[in-house]
């Protein structure tokens, strides 16, 4: 899938989990990833912001499920093979990000980050930490907290979702 | 200093149990002084914490719990009657011992706390003791020779040496039984300056004071003299010994008991609580943790069942359901290792009661029952808050005045009373007082006036829904803010509060008699029962609790209403407002109004939800959504299905946010409220007659009179057929044979055929029917509506199927415009109401069609005190009454309606057979006074009345309301 070489363990190393989305290959901190699951039945929760796609149940836990694709402004997706990549943030929940497909783990050094090069779209702007320049490909490295967060609704937003007759 | 974890851990956990128990038994002891057991108990109490105290080396502990001991042994020694000062020292004591233990508990190690002025504050009420008793109790048995150096602290007054202070200082000195300097030296600065009476400045010139005259030994030479203890009186230091004295030889006496710890003091009383041997401690989160595996278990059996039984294997099946079984068992008992008894946050009412009422200066008495009912623990954290705010509230603006409570005849101690009963599933707890209730008058003017709603329909509403509104937000009735209680947030908070783990709050008051506050909430909030529910393809969850009824609404039932966009269903005469939840949650447009309701109560509210169908009800394990969804008030959760599937779980309180209705839904609501509250006065007279063999009823509203006459009486005019009637007026006649497309057949030997004069005062016109059965006066309730021309429905009239005939497709047939011209004035005066008080049924027969024919809202009632009942809760727009009435009359009425504020504008008339003398004073009472039998000018009065007043009251109202009040 990719001409990358192990880095050497010299440095600083992270783990990587490679993930595209449309046109766009992610890479997303391997300690930050619980699993990696196939769909699961979903039930749809009316009313929930767009980024949702429903709630999935992994195991006995309730597991809100985002479209990354969605959030980036791209089409829907047309089949339902995707992946879901089960990510924690630091508040203790799981989220399921929905990801077009799942490349491999990769090791990479710190050193090799470069910043995210402002032709990229907007949104990786706000929700990489960088960007990793490979041989065909640019690998953007989201930062997950920010990517969910993102995908929250602002308090200016609450008052959606209310009826009026 | 590093403490023996383990033993510390013992030590709290003793002293904890002990100490709450104390605040009960002081205040049990301030009821009762003279019993000595009680003095014995608290004793030990203090004691045995003291004790332990030198054993783990916490010093500031022991002198707080040692000076309190000290206390409360020359009390029990010298059998002194403790008063309310002492009693609250005491508790003070106790509240000072608590804060170390909490400090510990917290640490595991001794706080640093500074109680210096207590200690000063206890001992010197321990010389206060010591020097009362010494002129009261041991006075009377001192030896006869010390009588001249009797000169005891109890003679010197702080007038004797303070005198110069004021007056208010002194009393303060007095209340805190400080009488001689030495007691003032001893208590100390800063006790003194924090009198509320008292000014550091004052405080410095009181202690310079008290410190000369101890010095100079002037006042004081008399405390000397009584200061020796009375040597009749046990001291209390040997007692003590003695207890622990006994331990020892006891122990030596059964050997086989040495292994045991602590043998059990051989106390004569009930304090030392027999501790189950078989106990043991068990971290709060590890039973989390094992609540949430349960959890986990029980939809994994849910699961496991359902696949076992599609198996169909009988084996699997025995064997689940074993599991089945067994995972109950376990999450019942697990559940129940999380139980407490409500006792422990009742524990501390007594105490909060006690100082309210001090400081507000009143008497109030609790009562507890059901104390010991048990609940998780998790929910029992969340009531803890808004209990006390009740019971603060209750003291506060419930229970009145000692004064008040005598003028109103009741005890002057008002009693609060609290009671916890387990209902299938859920805790009732019932707090009441015996108080001055809540105005709900007062209520409503306060909600309008902050424009919660308007003045309309604040009169429109009943006075117990009115009472819910103080549980909205800003609210609160008292007018005075007390410092204690009520700050326009409150109530309001306590019902959030409550609603938040899965309870429902109500409130039921009855002004003079007091207020009673129920609480409903389930035993355990992670396992709830809920109802599983389809809307369009997605399933939801309806907490059972939230849930009175459901409803069947297929799109044919007559029930359905809109008014002003809001749909309603009709139900047992109301109409219940419904929300449609496919539109609600965005699932789709134009719902059509179909499907199954379930109606859903709050407190405070009643609504429908419309769903498509209703599956059942199930035991849910209650999941928290995640951060998606916060804002989302729709939902309370979600959960598993036995299926795997994940289901969102509704929050009816949630939803009943979203229903917003318009003024005019809200309008009609109040206006089916008051149809249902006068539902026993809302008899209609209806006219039964018969065509061919059928019978027909027809509402009398519109009937005039009835008139028979010769067939050949009936002209044609074109394709039409008259009448001549009275004064040579020609009036349309329809058949009604003719009509429904049935023939005539006459009573036999009759020659003269009848016929319904149909008026409303403007148009006239004939029914021709066959004969004329009976007029009666019911209730008159279409039980199967029909969508046919001609017909409202079918009723039980005399226990036959009878079909009532609709008089306005009648009219509209024979004269078309008739509703045309007048339309708009009659539309408008529709919604008017009248009371009419009157106690002879033969003139309410004569008047109420004529009224009803107006298209007035009537409301009947027998005499002047019905009247009043009725005028406590609403507002017509005129009150009509005859005079003689029994029980009260016309003018004692019309006296009571001006004494009542929200009655102020609301015309007054009498109708009466003989009028009063024009010269009569009382006829001013009135606003008008008209003679009976005289139907012209009543119906001119009424319109002119009427129609300067309430061309406001009401734009529009639905034509189905008004086709539903003809029925």
């Amino acid at each position: 899938m990719s001409g990358l070489m192990p880095v050497k363990k010299t440095q600083q190393v992270s783990e990587l989990l490679t993930c595209r989305v449309g046109q766009q290959w992610l890479g997303l901190q391997v300690k930050q990833v619980r699993e990696v699951v196939s769909p699961q039945p979903r039930t749809e929760m009316p009313l929930a912001p767009d980024a949702v796609m429903g709630l999935i149940n992994l195991r006995g836990r309730v597991i809100t499920q985002l479209d990354v694709r969605k959030v980036i402004g791209l089409p829907a997706r047309e089949s339902e093979s995707f992946r879901v990549a089960i990510v924690e943030t630091l508040s203790g929940e799981a989220f399921g990000l929905v990801m077009d497909e799942v490349g491999a783990v990769i090791e990479m050094d710190l050193d090799m980050y470069e910043k995210t090069p402002k032709t990229l779209d907007r949104i990786w702007q706000d929700v990489s930490e960088g960007v990793l320049k490979q041989d065909d490909r640019v690998l953007v490295l989201v930062d997950v907290e920010r990517f969910i967060a993102m995908t929250i609704p602002q308090l200016n937003d609450l008052d959606e979702g209310r009826v009026l007759h | 200093m590093e403490m023996d974890e383990e033993l510390l851990a013992e030590f709290l956990t003793e002293s904890n149990e002990n100490m709450a128990s104390i605040e009960e038994q002081l205040m049990e002891l301030e009821a009762s002084p003279d019993d000595e057991e009680l003095v014995n108990a608290i004793f030990r109490t203090i004691h045995t914490v003291k004790g332990s105290c030198g054993f783990l080396g916490l010093k500031g502990l022991e002198k707080t719990a040692h000076a309190g001991e000290n206390l409360l042994g020359k009390i029990r020694s010298l059998k002194f009657r403790v008063n309310e000062d002492i009693v609250s020292l005491l508790l003070a004591c106790a509240d000072g011992i608590n804060e170390y233990l909490q400090g510990l508990e917290e640490s595991s190690a001794e706080p640093e706390l500074d109680h210096s002025a207590l200690i000063s504050r206890l001992q010197a009420a321990e010389r206060l003791v010591d020097s009362m008793a010494g002129a009261g109790v041991a006075a009377p048995k001192a030896e006869p020779g010390r009588d001249d150096q009797d000169i005891t602290v109890a003679d010197i007054t702080v007038a004797d040496w303070a005198g110069d202070f004021d007056a208010s200082i002194q009393a303060a000195l007095i209340a805190q039984g400080w009488h001689t300097p030495e007691l003032v030296m001893a208590a100390g600065f800063a006790p003194l300056r924090d009198l509320d009476a008292v000014m550091p400045a004052d405080a410095l010139k009181i202690l310079g004071l008290a410190k000369k005259l101890v010095a100079a030994g002037g006042v004081s030479k008399a405390k000397r003299d009584a200061k020796p203890e009375p040597k009749a009186v046990p001291v209390p230091e040997p007692e003590i010994r003695t207890v622990e004295c006994t331990v020892e030889p006891e122990k030596q006496q059964t050997p086989q008991q040495q292994g045991r710890p602590v043998p059990v003091p051989p106390v004569q009383g009930k304090a030392v609580k027999p501790k189950s041997a078989g106990s043991i401690r068990v971290d709060v989160d590890l039973l989390d943790a094992l609540m949430n595996q349960v959890g986990e278990l029980v939809l994994t059996r849910n699961r496991l069942l359902q696949m076992v039984n599609e198996s169909g294997s009988m084996e699997f099946m025995r064997v689940g359901r074993e599991i089945d079984q067994v995972t109950e068992r376990l999450q019942s008992q697990l559940l129940q290792t999380r139980m407490q008894p409500i006792k422990t946050i009742w524990s501390s009412v007594p105490r909060v009661v006690r100082e309210m009422a001090k400081s507000l200066n009143k008497r109030i008495a609790v009562v507890m029952e059901g104390e010991e009912t048990e609940l998780d623990r998790s929910i029992l954290n969340a009531l803890k808050d808004p209990l006390t705010h009740i019971i603060r509230n209750s003291c506060d603006h419930g229970v009145e005045m000692s004064e008040a409570r005598r003028a109103a005849g009741k005890p002057e101690q008002g009693v609060l009373k609290l009671e916890a009963v387990q209902e299938s599933g859920h805790i009732v707890i019932t707090i009441s007082d015996d108080g001055g209730g809540i105005d709900a008058a007062r209520v409503k003017a306060k909600a309008v006036s902050m424009g919660v709603m308007s003045q309309e329909s604040a009169d429109a509403m009943p006075d117990q829904a009115a009472l819910q509104l103080i549980f909205n937000a800003g609210l609160s009735t008292t007018e005075k803010v007390s410092h204690l209680s009520g700050r326009g947030v409150g109530m309001d908070v306590v019902k959030t509060s409550i609603e938040k783990v899965g309870g429902s709050i109500d409130l039921t008051s009855e002004l003079g008699k007091g207020t009673i506050l129920r609480i409903r909430i389930p035993l355990t909030l992670a396992i709830i029962s809920a109802m599983i529910v389809r809307c369009l393809d997605r399933r939801f969850a309806i907490p059972q609790i939230s849930i009175r009824e459901l409803l069947s609404a297929p799109a044919s039932s007559n029930d359905w209403r809109s008014i002003g966009g809001q749909p309603f269903f009709r139900l047992r005469g109301r109409l219940l407002p419904v929300l449609e939840l496919a539109s609600t949650l965005k699932l789709a447009e134009d719902v059509p109004h179909a499907g199954s309701i379930v109606v859903i109560d709050i407190g405070d509210r009643t609504f429908g939800i419309l769903i498509d169908e209703i599956f059942g009800a199930e035991e849910i394990v209650v999941k928290p959504l995640g951060i998606h969804f916060q804002h989302l008030a729709q939902y309370g959760g979600c959960s598993i299905l036995g299926d795997g599937s994940v289901i969102p779980i509704l929050d009816c309180n949630g939803l009943a946010q979203m229903m917003e209705l318009s003024e005019e839904a809200d309008h009609a609501m109040n206006i089916a409220d008051s149809e249902e509250s006068f539902s026993l006065h809302d008899l209609q007279y209806v006219l039964v007659f018969r065509q061919e063999d059928h019978r027909y009823a027809i509402p009398m509203a519109l009937v005039e009179r009835l008139e028979k006459f010769p067939p050949e009486k009936i002209e044609s005019a074109g394709p039409n057929e008259v009448l001549q009637y009275r004064n040579g007026e020609v009036i349309p006649v329809l058949r009604w044979g003719g009509l429904i497309g049935c023939g005539s057949h006459p009573e036999e030997g009759e020659d003269e055929v009848y016929g319904l004069i149909l008026s409303d005062g403007h148009h006239r016109m004939c029914l021709q029917v066959d004969a004329i059965v009976d007029i009666l006066e019911i209730p008159l309730e279409i039980k199967k509506p029909s969508q046919e021309k001609y017909f409202l429905g079918t009723a039980v009239i005399l226990e036959q199927a009878t079909e009532v005939v609709d008089v306005f497709d009648i009219i509209k047939q024979a004269v078309p415009d008739w509703f045309n011209k007048s339309t708009g004035a009659e539309e408008e005066s529709k919604r008017q109401s009248i009371l009419f008080v009157e106690d002879t049924p033969f003139f309410r027969n004569l008047v109420v069609p004529v009224l009803q024919a107006m298209n007035y809202e009537i409301w009947t009632v027998a005499d002047g005190r019905e009247a009043c009942d009725i005028l406590k809760d609403k507002t017509p727009d005129m009150i009509l009454t005859d005079i003689e009435m029994p029980n009260m009359d016309g003018y004692a009425l019309a006296d009571w309606i001006a004494g009542q504020a929200h009655l102020k504008g609301v015309p007054v008339m009498a109708l009466t057979a003989t009028p009063p003398d024009e010269h009569d004073e009382r006829r001013r009472k009135f606003d008008d006074v008209l003679v009976k039998f005289d139907r012209h000018s009543l119906v001119e009065h009424l319109q002119r009345t009427l129609g300067a007043h309430g061309s406001d009251k009401l734009s529009s109202v639905d034509a189905d309301i008004i086709a539903a009040d003809q029925a």
